[in-house]
């Protein structure tokens, strides 16, 4: 049973001088428990499909569904609150707030205790293997695959079903990127979640259970 | 490559070049436009300074102002007073030149106008005198003589030879009154006698009501100061005693004197500098040029002389007691004529000659003339009338300098302003461009280093686009702002030249002076533009330079060790929502969270600071016009004189029924002497008419009802010492029969209460509470001089400000107090049989000497203004449908007015516009401090935060640190709130505007599209 369905979706850039078709009829089902790799060029549109699963924007034609709900009926904010939790290839955290604030933040998001989310948020800390000393520590403290790692956790504390990874390891050594791509890995086939990675990695590409390849908008 | 690739890097980025290009243009314009209006009023203002004179007239404010000729021994004083250097130390003052004028004498010069004070007297020849002649003064009921009363007897004669005389024509008959001289001729012999003409034209039988036969009368008197006989039998003229070849002399100096008006500057003297006399011919003496001289147009003509010519000049000396007894002295100096002045029968017989002071007594109450300089005339007049004596004025007379200047002033004040805020907005601005187009390029640095471009090449590239988009947009403005600018100052000279038009204060003793009217050519170079347009490129180009330095530093910093800021701090559960990551940004927040307060409190201390001075200058003038008194007069036309006057009880009657004016005060002045004063004059013709020279000359008993009308409290404050049981209601409330109703062969013996000169009291060994009998002389309105005694009782003193002892009495001895203001006469002092209408005709024709009235409240000034306006009062040399001439002693009231009104004008402007700095400070930095955290709005959006709750987080945090500023600023200033309201509003108005700005940079963040966000670096 599908978790996340992209059907026939068609996505136009207008800009002053052109109109650019980014995504052309993409059509592709994701299920629980798996890990998938979207692969493309630069340009293939990637970061548009990414952003389209990420209910930052919705397709021009077509439909993305999660859980049977389109994207096009939901409200946006609901969806990025409650339906997928996106991880950033820059990490993308506060750096004003310790890495357990950051962690807590989309928990707070969904009401949740400050207090219960902090526990939640050591729970989570642990699980992408982070030391407990890490809690309390901003951003500029941690090193990049530290970093990236509380970017999962938070990702984790959305408590959603699909996790999508934009260029999760792009910017971290060849260690750190292995011990990333390990705990998505887990996190699929253990822990059920249905994760998405948009890579240009044909390395992660091949390790993942499905890879589905872009080019110039469409799936090969 | 270089320059080209720049400037198409910068041509690409088409929004933000038009943005920038516009704003540099605008600016430059208004710098042009302002910078041309600033020398336009600076032209104007140093045009003015050039074509004004302004001067201060340092007069003693005695009793007897401003007549010339008195010999105020008290003004004397305040002359001695008077340190010639101490005056030239003042700033501003550029001569000083003392009232003193000298008499001198200029062969073959006769006077023929002004004051000829002997000009009746006579030495003259006569023969076949006739045999007396016996009149009567009174004559009976048939016109026949009735030789039952007085009577005089004269001689007919020939006047042969006349030694000296005016206008007296030799060879006819003449009427010869030996007077008491004890003449007694012999009938065919011929004599020379000394003696007068009697001025026969005025009314009155002592003086000139003879009933004669019509021809020219002389009277004999005795000599000046020689005790010789006034005639002497001369068979023929070789034989005439010298005496009287003498005296003959004698009158013809004292009668042909030329004023003699030393001076530095003639351009200074006040008749020149009001314009009452004009230059015919020549020019001005230049200052310092001694012994040249202007002279007068009738000696021009009587001395035929020209521009150029020379005379000589012989000195006269004045007797201390009477200008006009002259004695002529050894003294001699040749002056050389450089200018003539137009035909003005005031001044003729006057000489202006560029000369030191004048070694002679003074006579008048002008003690000197300063030649101030325009600009400082107002600062430089201050501070003379605070080093003055008591009771000596100092008066500014500018010929409408200050009036003329004054719009330049505000203009150039608004101008500079203007300017300032420019070059603020044009520095800002420009430090904005470079910032954006070249601070912000890092990037292109980095990848031009890495390519190996020299440094040179690199500034290359920045600096040519840049300057591209500055030069061509200060280029524009500059042509733009040259172009407008005839059309803006044409703006700026037709406003000045309106606000000046109506610039003239009825009433007002600011109007008092001339006003001059000049039109002045200004034409303002272009070099200033030209200096302008390059100064904004070189600004430009430094702020490219140093941001090039910090672009080409951030790239580099990244090669080696870079400081990463880490905030302090551990991991917080308390409170929720948006203000949980607000209350966390603060605390985390840095350098950041200090900045906001600290900007903050820094703009509210600004902000109120200067509200403060604003209401504190609106609050001090609310209280000036509570505490300053503005008090009125009426005065001559030409504003010199306020006593001596015939003010009609109809034009008091309407000044007491205007609205806001009050306590108006009248007097009227009878002169008055003690019986064992008045010398002997003898009974005969000539004793009566020296005595009535002496009455003439003698203080005045006058009735008052207002010690403010005395004409010794114009310019003292009353300080007067009252009998106990007595105030100045005496002088209102008293009533006493009215002279005019009282029979003057029968004294009344009533006693009337009068306040007294101190020193007359001392003088007379008299007390306060002590009576005296005094003569007074007044007057029917035949005007047939009658004479009374009353009894007046001291009830109070005074400090006499001028020579004569006057002595001040209730009004009532003139008018009762009610029949002036309600037309009622009191029954009390009604004679019989005398109804109201009656009472209305007899008293309805009375005129006052003096009068003064005060404004109930400053605050009406100009409402009065207007209603006396409306009544056709004239104000001075303003003559309206009423010859009745006020003037309103405004000057220190419109001084402060004038100087609040102009701080708090400057105040609102700089309010405003501080204002609006601060708010778009404000704005600023509150886009600043939202714009830099757009990562954290995008990464909050992309986890699904709410548009509130995102908005929420970060307008929050930004209200708590700009309220938290504002609140240590308002803390740190609370011993400076005045009160009120306007400073809390306008904290208010600076913390809305600071969280507008925040909001609307959040609202403007929220339209951007949020994968675009996402992309965003830190």
């Amino acid at each position: 049973m599908s978790v996340f369905e992209m059907r026939n979706v068609r996505y136009v850039y207008r800009s002053q001088y052109q109109q650019v078709q980014a995504l052309n009829g993409v059509s592709c089902v994701f299920e629980p428990g798996r890990l998938y790799a979207v692969m493309g060029r630069s340009g293939s549109g990637k970061t548009t499909l990414l952003s389209l699963m990420a209910g930052l924007d919705v397709p021009t034609e077509g439909s993305v569904l999660c859980e049977g709900v389109s994207t096009a009926d939901i409200d946006l904010e609901q969806y990025r609150r409650e339906r997928v939790a996106v991880i950033y290839q820059d990490f993308r955290l506060f750096p004003l707030l310790t890495a357990a604030e950051n962690v807590m933040y989309p928990m707070e998001l969904k009401g949740m205790d400050p207090a219960k989310a902090k526990q939640r948020a050591a729970e989570l800390i642990s699980k992408v293997g982070l030391p407990e000393t890490v809690l309390d520590r901003f951003p500029a403290m941690l090193s990049g695959g530290e970093q990236q790692r509380v970017a999962i956790a938070r990702a984790l504390g959305m408590d959603t079903k699909v996790l999508l990874a934009d260029e999760p390891t792009g910017n971290l050594d060849s260690e750190n990127s292995e011990n990333i791509f390990r705990i998505l890995e887990a996190l699929a086939h253990e822990d059920g979640y249905c994760v998405i990675i948009v890579t240009h990695d044909s390395e992660l590409g091949e390790r993942a259970d499905e890879t589905f390849r872009l080019h110039d908008g469409e799936l090969l | 490559m270089f320059v080209r690739n720049g400037i198409n890097s910068v041509l690409r980025e088409r929004g933000r070049t038009t943005l920038f290009s516009l704003l540099i243009v605008s600016l430059t314009i208004a710098m042009m436009l302002s910078l041309g209006v600033l020398l336009y009023c600076d032209a104007m203002m140093n045009a003015c300074e050039e074509g004004y004179r302004s001067i201060a007239l340092v007069e003693y404010m005695g009793s007897e102002y401003p007549d010339e000729d008195e010999p105020d021994a008290i003004a004397r004083q305040a002359s001695q007073l008077l340190k010639d250097e101490d005056i030239l130390s003042v700033s501003g003052v550029r001569a000083w030149n003392r009232g003193n004028t000298a008499a001198g004498l200029v062969e073959g010069y006769e006077r023929r106008s002004g004051a000829i004070p002997y000009g009746n007297l006579g030495v003259i020849v006569v023969s076949r005198v006739s045999d007396p002649v016996y009149q009567w003064y009174q004559r009976d009921e048939y016109g026949d003589p009735d030789t039952s009363g007085d009577s005089f007897f004269y001689y007919t004669c020939i006047l042969e030879t006349s030694l000296y005389s005016r206008n007296i024509r030799e060879g006819v008959l003449i009427d010869l009154l030996p007077g008491d001289s004890g003449f007694l001729p012999e009938k065919g012999k011929r004599y020379v006698l000394n003696g007068l003409f009697p001025d026969t034209t005025r009314s009155g039988q002592q003086i000139g009501d003879y009933p004669m036969n019509g021809l020219t009368i002389f009277r004999i008197e005795s000599f000046f100061e020689a005790d010789d006989q006034p005639y002497a039998e001369c068979p023929g003229n070789e034989e005439i005693p010298a005496i009287f070849l003498q005296e003959a002399e004698h009158y013809r100096a004292m009668n042909n004197y030329v004023r003699v008006v030393p001076c530095r500057d003639v351009n200074d003297v006040q008749a020149f500098q009001q314009d009452d006399l004009q230059l015919a011919q020549g020019a001005m003496p230049e200052p310092g040029s001694e012994n040249h001289c202007v002279i007068s147009a009738d000696m021009a003509e009587s001395l035929q002389l020209s521009v150029g010519d020379s005379f000589t000049l012989q000195m006269q000396r004045s007797a201390e007691s009477d200008r006009y007894y002259l004695t002529v002295t050894d003294e001699t100096s040749t002056l050389t004529v450089s200018g003539i002045a137009a035909d003005s029968l005031n001044y003729y017989g006057t000489v202006w000659v560029i000369a030191e002071d004048a070694q002679t007594p003074l006579f008048g109450y002008l003690l000197g003339t300063a030649s101030l300089i325009n600009s400082q005339g107002e600062e430089a007049v201050e501070t003379l009338q605070a080093m003055m004596p008591q009771l000596v004025r100092v008066s500014l007379l500018d010929q409408g300098y200050n009036s003329a200047v004054q719009p330049f002033r505000q203009v150039r004040k608004t101008a500079l302003n203007v300017l300032v805020i420019c070059c603020a907005g044009m520095t800002a601005v420009l430090l904005l461009f470079a910032f954006l187009f070249i601070g912000r390029q890092s990037d292109t640095v980095r990848i031009m280093v890495s390519l190996g471009t020299p440094g040179r090449k690199i500034a290359l590239w920045f600096l040519s686009g840049a300057l591209l988009i500055c030069g061509c947009s200060a280029a524009v403005g500059t042509l733009a702002g040259t172009l407008l600018r005839p059309a803006v100052i044409a703006l700026v000279s037709w406003l000045t030249s309106s606000a000046g038009s109506d610039d003239f204060l009825w009433y007002s003793e600011t109007s008092r002076g001339m006003v001059k009217q000049m039109t002045f050519d200004i034409s303002i170079p272009i070099w200033p533009n030209l200096a302008a347009a390059l100064g904004i490129i070189a600004l430009a180009l430094l702020f490219c330079l140093l941001f090039l330095r910090l672009a080409s530093r951030s790239w580099l910093r990244k090669k080696g060790k870079s400081r990463v800021r880490v905030p302090h701090g551990r991991t917080s559960r308390h409170g929720r929502g948006g203000l949980r990551f607000a209350m966390l940004s603060i605390r985390r927040g840095g350098l950041r969270s200090l900045l906001v307060p600290l900007v903050s409190m820094v703009l509210t201390v600004t902000v109120i600071t200067l509200s403060g001075m604003y209401q504190g200058w609106q609050s001090e003038l609310e209280k000036a016009m509570d505490r300053l008194h503005v008090d009125g007069m009426v005065v001559s036309l030409n504003g010199t004189y306020y006593s001596n006057l015939a003010l009609s009880i109809t034009d008091v009657r309407k000044l007491q029924n205007t609205e806001g004016i009050t306590d108006v005060a009248v007097s009227f002045g009878y002169p008055y002497w003690l019986e064992e004063e008045m010398p002997a004059f003898g009974n005969g013709e000539s004793g009566r008419w020296r005595r009535e020279v002496w009455i003439a000359s003698q203080p005045e008993m006058v009735a008052l009802n207002d010690l403010d009308a005395a004409k010794d409290f114009y310019y003292a404050e009353p300080n007067t010492q009252w009998l106990e049981g007595w105030d100045e209601a005496t002088l209102t409330e008293t009533l006493i029969k009215p002279l005019i109703l009282r029979n003057p062969a029968l004294p009344e013996s009533d006693v009337i209460p009068a306040v007294c000169s101190a020193s007359f009291l001392e003088d007379h060994g008299m007390a306060l509470g002590d009576t005296l009998v005094c003569n007074i002389q007044y007057e029917r309105y035949s005007g047939y001089p009658l004479e009374t005694t009353v009894v007046i009782q001291a009830v109070g003193s005074y400090v006499q400000s001028g020579g004569k002892a006057h002595i001040y009495v209730p009004l009532s001895l003139y008018i009762p107090t009610a029949t002036l203001t309600e037309g009622i006469f009191p029954e009390e002092v009604r004679p019989a049989g005398v109804s109201d209408e009656q009472v209305g005709q007899f008293f309805g024709r009375m005129t006052f000497r003096t009068c003064r009235f005060h404004l109930t409240s400053a605050r009406e000034l100009e409402d009065i203004r207007q209603r006396l306006m409306d009544q056709g009062f004239s104000s001075v040399r303003h003559i309206s449908a009423n010859r009745t001439t006020l003037l309103l002693r405004d000057a220190a009231f419109l001084k402060l007015r004038e100087n609040m009104d102009r701080n708090i004008a400057v105040g609102r402007i700089m309010s405003a516009m501080i204002s609006l700095l601060i708010v778009l400070l404000g704005f600023i930095l509150s886009w600043l401090m939202t714009f830099s955290r757009r990562p954290e709005f995008a990464l909050m959006r992309g986890f699904g935060a709410s548009k509130h709750r995102v908005f929420a987080s970060f307008f929050l945090e930004q209200a708590i640190l700009s309220l938290v500023g504002c609140l240590a600023g308002c803390a740190a200033l609370i011993p400076l709130y005045a009160g009120g309201i306007i400073q809390p509003l306008t904290v208010a108005a600076y913390l809305i505007c600071y969280l507008l700005g925040t909001a609307v940079s959040i609202k403007i963040i929220g339209k951007t599209d949020l994968m675009e966000l996402l992309t965003v670096r830190e």
